[in-house]
Order: structure tokens, then C-alpha cells, then sequence
């Protein structure tokens, strides 16, 4: 007995509290001979090495350089992005579960609390997670297709992709065309420029424009996005519903004389509206989910708060602009141009935007200055084209392609900038040295050199 | 004389940081020069194998600029010379005999180049941009110095020079000879090393602060003085090499002793070392295993890997010995990280503050494109665009890369862009590549 106690306290010392998964490692081993050049499954080896710096941190030694290296890596810095859209996530199942229950549950206001929140997260969940299977093995496979013909490695940009793709769709989209979608996003907005890091506008809005240009019907922003499972409810005795969104409800109110009260026009008060138990986009509609993931994006470092400042000044000042000087001015029968910047910020797409959409740092500016500019440029556009275009009665999507389109342009003149002043700064300190090793320095520059 | 307070950067806490006490290393049995290590020199060996040197002894000149040579520091026996890829002198190994020297004649009214030319301590000075040893014929416009070390187990030069002000001050006086511009001294903001020092006026004195690389040569040059282009040139040189020079120019007897700094966890004693330049590395930390330790000459940001056979780089003052990585972390991308080492806030130790870690060398992650979360910028505190400059280099737009200030860079400046790097881009390499590149097509 006491042998065994003593062995086992070697043991014990021996092993380290984490277990080590060596089993698994040594399965990964063995296989590894026939991924690697001049193995029989050589062209799969993308799908090898994502399982296999999936399990385990890659073991590759840093050579030159800096010797050590920080722990975080891109599947870290993705996987944030992902953890910061889980409250929209939660709370877009959650949502579209209680906004369909609503309507076509004619028991809905008698049965129990409990029995609501339970039901709200059913229909919810069966709602939400076709979509989300669909997205992301549609997109898995693209992205695997590419990463094996293009010799790259799989990427994990498409998590984040993935898990955006479905919180900017209404509820109650077919499935085919959330595959054409997201086949369409991946592809053309990223994978023909090279994948992850390479792409010029944000694969997931790219996906979402498709739909919005490709089935405009379903997409426009101002009909009824709440889904009705007739799967769940059989005996509903109500066919379809058409049932307008706050963006759509204030796009088509004429002004009347004196500022609209937003909460009259769309039937939902502020704080609804900041909570987000409205209808609209799975993951849109509460700015409180959206702020809580913006929190942890700007703790994390992950998500760019100059982008997100610049988006909301640049939203304020067009949003004042137009209910100050354009409203009163010029045009005045769009009731929209007199929206106060608070309804702005939650109503519709703008906090989710301005985020998780704007802030992916491939599409956006480069430079920590040009975020300023950039989020700007989004804000701004984006309240334009909600208030003055009556086609789309949603502006954000567009507004942040439009500045995707723009951001190296921003770029361009920042890096400028910084030339110029790099002038500035050197042609000082050459006057500094004094006129004699100038000349010198011409001497040297002009001597004669032999050639031949 | 200004002060400039830098915000950007990081200090990273490494375990095994060397203690201030100096531990005397008595004169081994071997030596070794390495004439690789003195950028755009190339070499041509006044030596061969069973050959008898003096300390001083003209050991290799360059071909190029033939008044530059390099000297041996101790006397003995030369006993082997190694040859590396493509005939390069990688290795000049003598075997220590007595302690003979070569005699020294200093005339003082000569001018304090020709001094330095004669006995072969030019080859302590290194000029920028390019970071190699200088060319006597071009007068530099300015010439800089540190006493502020901001590196991962630096030497703290303050409290190893307090008794050598006397140096200092003679020694930036024969340094202003050698440029019409200034002297340019930095120090760590708050500092009074000079307070009671009658400088030369030519000397311009300035303070800086902040977290690494506000140590950084190459930041204080782009801070105070920036290079405008690849023919305005500046001399640097380590302040440790400046006093050797003052003490073999007032005293006529060559100093070949400087202290070096060694620390990490794969040291027994971490600690300062007082050692004759060119003592292997093997006398100096004893024997490691380089299977479980690597052994890098110079900061673990901006060093170079070496072997106990070699000697501490003539440039460097620190010596790191730190665990090469041993284990593949399972999911490690998952987990919490309570101990893992993040200028992110992506894992629980930033939250729980870890004090130190005993960084292995893992890349930690898969090498991905340039993705700009902006990392790089926040640990750079210069006014150059890395992001753009890495990319201009990637192209070869020699334009645009002068243009960026490449001329201004020097990849120990990067190296902190590379370590916070998600995906793992070789940022100092790069920039190594761009100097390259348009040092030889510019």
C-alpha cells in the first residue's frame, strides 16, 4: 500500500496538472507524414494543419529577430471578435423568437412567464441555427476549396465572417439564398483578392449587399422581418403579415409642421429601442448587446475605438446638420431629417455597424489617424443616405462599403502627411550641421568616380 | 537640451534579470574575433593560423577602407581561423599567452581620428543609416551617445559609469573633434549624472522617458536629429567603447576590459560580468545545454543567436540565456492564459498583472498576412508608418521607401512590432531586408 501511495506521489510529481494530450498529439504525428511535401494527401495539407494548430499551439521557433514573441496569435485575436458578438447572438435568438411569438401566437399574453421565455427561446433557436449551419458550412467549404487550391492556409478570418453573416440577415430568409450569400461573400469579397488580410471590402457586408441588391424584396429594410415557423404553429390562422421597421415606418412619415415624436411614428419608445426587443436583423437590434461587445473590443484591443469614435461624430454631425440646417432650410417634407442623433443610434443597423463592421481592420484604414477619418466618413454617409434616399431606407451597410472603397484613398493622404513632415523634420537637422561638412559631403557625393 | 517623454513601447518583463554586482572574469585560455560581425567592413586577415599576436596586434583591415582594422585583444597564438558560407571569416581564434602588448605611441597634438585609426578602435564606431562601421573619409554631421538603456536586461550605464565622469567629460570633448555638428548625450529623464560635469558646449545633452525602445539610438537620432537620406551620416558608438578609447588615448596602454550584462532564466547567476572583449562565452556563463537554452549575444528583442565557442558580439553589452520552447500547449488559443506573456488584453494575466515571465523562444502561432489591429504602431514611438514601410519593402519601391524614412530605421527599433505581431510578420528582418536592399540599389 504504501508503495502504491508513494508511486503515485512520483507520479503526481512527474505530471504536470494539465493534462498533456499526448495521445492525440501522437495520432497528429503519425498521420503528419502523409500531409507534408511528397505525401500522398500533399494537396489536403491545409485541412491538416488547421486541425492541427487547432488542437496545438504551432511549434515553430522563432530564427532571427526577436527571440520571443507575444503569446497572442490570429485565431486569439478572431476568436475575440466572436466572444464580443455572442450577447448579439443571444440575444438575436432570443429576440426573434419573442417577435414571432408575438404576432402568431394568439396565446401569447395568457400563458406563463416562464412558458414565454422558454417558447421565445425555442422558436428562436430554430430559427437561428439553420442559418448558422448553413453559413458556416457553405463557407467552411469554400474557404477549404480555396485554401487547397490556392496553397494557403485556412483562415481564420471566416469565423468572424461567419458568425456576421447571419446577425445582419432578417429572420425569415430562405436558407438557399443565405448559401448564395455567404458564397458570394467569401468568395468575391475576399477569396479572389487572396484571402484573409488581402480583401478591399468586408466579406461580410459584400455578402449581405449581394442579397440586398440581388433580392431586394426580401431586404429592403422596410417590411415585415419577423419569421413565422409553420412548422411550430400548424392551427396559426394567420397567413402573412407585413409589419413595417422603425427605419421603415420613419422613411415614409411626411413631415407635418412640428418635429415627429419618434416613439409615436415607430410605436416603440427609446429605452424598447436601446433594449432591442423589435424587429429587424437577428443581431441588429439591441445597441446594449452591441455596446457590451464594443466594451470588450476596445478593452481587448481588438476592435478599433478610434473607428468607432470617428462613426459617431461623424453620425452627430450630419444627423445635426440635417435636423439644424437642411431640415428647417431646404427640404421639409421627410420627417426623417428631424430624427434627433440619440433615436439615430438605435434605430436600424448603426451601432452593429459602426462595431463589428466597421472596425474589421483589413477593410478599413490602415493607419491610426485615418480610423478618425474613415469612421467619420461612415457616420456621415450613413445617416445621409437613411435620411435623404428613399430607396434605402437603411444607410449603414452602404455607408461602410462606400468608405471600405475609400479607406486607402484616406490612407494615401494621411502616409502624404507624414512624408511631408518626415521632410520638414530632416531638412532641419541638415541645416543644423554646420555649411563646411555639407560641403564636404558634396565633395565626396561629386568626386569624380572612374568608371571603366 | 530638451526632454521627450514617448508613450509608445513596452518593457518586457523576463525573468532571470542580471543583479548589479560585477563579477570579475579573469583572462581564459581562448579568444575569439569574428569579423562577420563588423557591418560593411570587409575583412582582409593580416593573420594566419600559429601566427604570434600582441594585444593590439592588427588582426584583419578592410578591403574597402583600408585605415580601418580590427585588433586583437589579447596576445597568444593565432590557433584557428573558421570559414564559413562562401569564404566569410566567421571566426579568428587566438590562444592565450602572457599578456604582451604592442606599445602604443600617442601624440597627442594628431587629431583624435588618426589616433583612433592607428589603433584600431575606429571599428567601435558605427554610423547610421546602415548601422555598419563608418567610412573615415566622411565627416558625420552629428555624433550620438546613451547612457539611457531601455532593453530587456540592460546594463544600467549610470550606475556602472558614476566613477568614470571623468572620461565621460574628456571623452565627448575628442568625439566633438571628429564631427562639425554636435555630440548629442541622452539620459533617462530625471537623471542628475551630469549635473556637477562641466560639458563642452559643443555637447547637446538630452533626456528621455518612457518604456522600451526609448533607449533606442536610432529613436533618439530620429527624435533630436533625423537622417534625411542615405548620405547624411551620424556616428554612434556605446558609451562603455568611449571610455576604452579615452583610457587607451590618456594612457598610452590599450583597455580592452567592459562589462556585459547577462541575464535569463538559463543562468545560474544573472548578473553583471566584467570580461576582456572577445572571452568565449563558455568562460564567461560556464557550460549550457544549447538543446534545452539558446544563447543570444545582445537583447532578446534585437540579438543574434550564438554558441558558447563564440564570443559576445563587440557591439553588445547584454548576453541572454534564455529556455528554447519545449511543448506543443494544447487549444492554447482557448484557454484563459493565467501565465501567458500578451501585450493584448486577450488573456487573464494582463487582468491579473503578471509581474515576470520566463519567455521561451515559440513563435506562439501560425504566420498569417499583415492584418492591422495596429499593434505595430503602439509599440513605436517614432513617427514612421511601419505598416506602410513593411509593405513598400515587401515591393521593393525603393522610392517610397525613402519617402517612409527607411534611411531613419534600424531593425532593433522594429523589434517590438514583430514580438506583438498576431500574425507573427518578421518585422525587424524585414526592415533588415529594406536597408539591404537599398543600401546596395539606391
Amino acid at each position: 500500500m504504501n508503495k502504491l501511495i508513494s508511486k503515485l506521489q512520483k507520479l503526481s510529481q512527474q505530471r504536470p496538472t494539465m493534462p498533456k494530450m499526448t495521445f492525440l498529439r501522437k495520432q497528429l504525428d503519425s498521420v503528419e507524414k502523409h500531409f507534408v511535401k511528397g505525401g500522398k494527401l500533399e494537396r489536403l495539407h491545409p485541412l491538416y494543419d488547421a486541425i492541427d494548430t487547432f488542437l496545438f499551439v504551432p511549434g515553430y521557433k522563432t530564427e532571427n529577430g526577436p527571440h520571443v514573441r507575444d503569446s497572442i496569435d490570429l485565431k486569439r485575436s478572431m476568436i475575440f471578435v466572436v466572444i464580443a458578438l455572442l450577447p448579439c447572438l443571444l440575444f438575436g435568438i432570443y429576440n426573434t423568437g419573442y417577435q414571432s411569438n408575438l404576432l402568431y401566437d394568439p396565446n401569447y399574453s395568457q400563458n406563463s412567464l416562464l412558458t414565454n421565455i422558454l417558447s421565445n427561446i425555442w422558436v428562436g433557436l430554430i430559427t437561428v441555427l439553420p442559418i448558422y449551419i448553413v453559413t458556416y458550412s457553405v463557407g467552411g467549404l469554400c474557404e477549404a476549396v480555396f485554401s487547397i487550391v490556392r496553397k494557403h492556409e485556412i483562415n481564420e478570418g471566416f469565423l468572424v465572417t461567419g458568425m456576421l453573416i447571419p446577425l445582419t440577415l432578417p429572420p425569415d430568409i430562405p436558407l438557399w439564398m443565405v448559401g448564395v450569400a455567404t458564397v458570394f461573400g467569401i468568395v468575391i469579397g475576399k477569396e479572389i483578392f487572396g484571402g484573409t488580410g488581402f480583401n478591399v471590402f468586408n466579406p461580410a457586408l459584400v455578402a449581405r449587399a449581394f442579397l440586398f441588391f440581388a433580392y431586394p424584396a426580401y431586404m429592403s429594410g422596410d417590411k415585415a422581418w419577423v419569421v413565422k415557423p409553420a412548422s411550430y404553429y400548424p392551427q396559426g390562422n394567420v397567413d402573412y403579415i407585413t409589419q413595417a421597421t422603425p427605419l421603415g415606418d420613419l422613411a415614409n412619415t411626411a413631415y407635418d409642421g412640428s418635429s415627429p415624436y419618434v416613439s409615436e411614428v415607430i410605436g416603440y419608445s427609446w429605452s424598447e429601442m436601446f433594449l432591442g426587443l423589435v424587429p429587424g436583423s437577428i443581431g441588429e437590434t439591441s445597441t446594449l448587446c452591441v455596446l457590451i461587445g464594443a466594451l470588450f473590443l476596445i478593452v481587448t484591443g481588438i476592435g478599433s475605438w478610434r473607428t468607432m469614435l470617428g462613426c459617431v461624430i461623424g453620425m452627430l454631425f450630419m444627423t445635426l446638420t440635417l435636423n439644424h440646417i437642411v431640415g428647417p432650410l431646404f427640404v421639409q417634407e421627410n420627417a426623417f431629417l428631424f430624427v434627433a442623433p440619440h433615436w439615430h443610434f438605435v434605430i436600424g443597423s448603426f451601432a452593429f455597424a459602426t462595431v463589428f463592421m466597421a472596425t474589421d481592420p483589413v477593410s478599413s484604414a490602415h493607419t491610426d489617424r485615418g480610423r478618425y477619418y474613415y469612421g467619420f466618413l461612415i457616420g456621415f454617409m450613413g445617416v445621409l443616405i437613411r435620411v435623404l434616399n428613399p430607396a434605402y431606407p437603411e444607410g449603414m451597410m452602404l455607408a461602410v462599403l462606400f468608405a471600405n472603397g475609400f479607406a486607402p484613398l484616406i490612407d494615401y493622404y494621411v502616409v502624404k502627411a507624414n512624408i511631408l513632415r518626415r521632410q520638414n523634420r530632416t531638412a532641419k537637422s541638415v541645416n543644423h550641421s554646420s555649411v563646411d561638412s555639407v560641403e564636404k559631403k558634396h565633395e565626396v557625393i561629386t568626386d569624380p568616380v572612374e568608371v571603366n | 537640451m530638451s526632454s521627450y517623454n514617448l508613450l509608445k513601447g513596452h518593457d518586457i518583463r523576463l525573468k532571470g534579470n542580471p543583479k548589479k554586482d560585477i563579477v570579475d572574469i579573469p583572462l581564459s585560455s581562448h579568444i575569439a574575433i569574428h569579423p562577420a560581425q563588423y557591418k560593411g567592413m570587409k575583412p582582409k586577415l593580416l593573420v594566419k593560423k600559429g601566427d604570434s599576436v600582441k594585444v593590439g596586434s592588427p588582426i584583419f583591415y578592410d578591403k574597402t577602407k583600408e585605415s580601418v582594422k580590427v585588433v586583437s585583444t589579447a596576445s597568444g597564438t593565432v590557433e584557428d581561423i573558421v570559414l564559413g558560407k562562401r569564404r566569410i571569416i566567421e571566426k579568428v581564434v587566438i590562444k592565450v599567452d602572457g599578456d604582451e602588448s604592442e606599445s602604443l605611441s600617442i601624440d597627442k597634438s594628431e587629431d583624435f581620428k588618426d589616433f583612433l585609426l592607428n589603433s584600431g578602435l575606429w571599428s567601435y564606431l558605427r554610423q547610421r543609416p546602415f548601422s555598419k562601421v563608418p567610412d573615415p573619409d566622411i565627416r558625420p554631421r552629428a555624433i550620438f551617445l546613451s547612457l539611457h538603456q531601455t532593453g530587456p536586461f540592460s546594463i544600467d550605464l549610470e550606475y556602472l559609469l558614476k566613477d568614470s565622469k571623468k572620461e565621460i567629460v574628456d571623452g565627448l570633448k575628442l568625439l566633438s573633434t571628429l564631427t562639425d555638428g554636435n555630440v548629442f548625450l541622452t539620459l533617462k529623464k530625471g537623471s542628475d549624472f551630469l549635473s556637477d560635469l562641466d560639458l563642452d558646449s559643443n555637447v547637446n545633452v538630452n533626456y528621455f522617458s518612457g518604456p522600451h525602445p526609448s533607449g533606442n539610438i536610432g529613436v533618439h537620432i530620429h527624435h533630436l536629429q533625423p537622417i534625411a537620406n542615405r548620405d547624411d551620416l551620424v556616428y554612434y558608438l556605446s558609451l562603455q567603447d568611449m571610455i576604452s578609447m579615452v583610457k587607451t588615448y590618456n594612457s598610452g596602454k590599450y583597455h580592452f576590459n567592459k562589462i556585459v550584462s547577462c541575464g535569463g532564466t538559463g543562468l545560474d547567476r544573472p548578473s553583471y560580468y566584467k570580461i576582456r572583449r572577445g572571452t568565449l562565452i563558455r568562460d564567461i556563463v560556464g557550460d549550457i545545454d544549447s538543446t534545452i537554452y539558446r544563447i543570444i549575444s545582445g537583447d532578446v528583442l534585437s540579438g543574434k543567436t550564438t554558441s558558447l565557442d563564440d564570443s559576445v558580439n563587440s557591439f553588445d553589452e547584454i548576453l541572454s540565456v534564455i529556455p528554447e520552447i519545449k511543448e506543443r500547449e494544447f487549444v492554447g488559443w482557448a484557454l484563459p492564459g493565467l501565465k501567458k506573456y500578451s501585450l493584448s488584453n486577450t488573456f487573464v494575466s494582463s487582468a491579473l498583472g503578471l509581474q515576470s515571465s520566463n519567455l521561451e523562444t515559440g513563435l506562439n502561432g501560425s504566420i498569417r498576412a499583415i492584418i492591422p489591429f495596429g499593434r505595430w504602431e503602439k509599440v513605436l514611438p517614432m513617427d514612421i508608418y511601419p505598416d506602410f514601410l513593411v509593405k513598400s519593402i515587401l515591393a521593393k519601391d525603393i522610392d517610397q521607401m525613402e519617402k517612409l524614412g527607411i534611411y531613419e530605421c534600424d531593425p532593433e527599433d522594429f523589434a517590438l512590432c514583430a514580438f506583438s505581431c498576431q500574425s507573427k510578420i518578421e518585422v525587424s528582418s524585414i526592415i533588415q531586408s529594406g536597408l539591404d536592399f537599398v543600401e546596395l540599389e539606391g
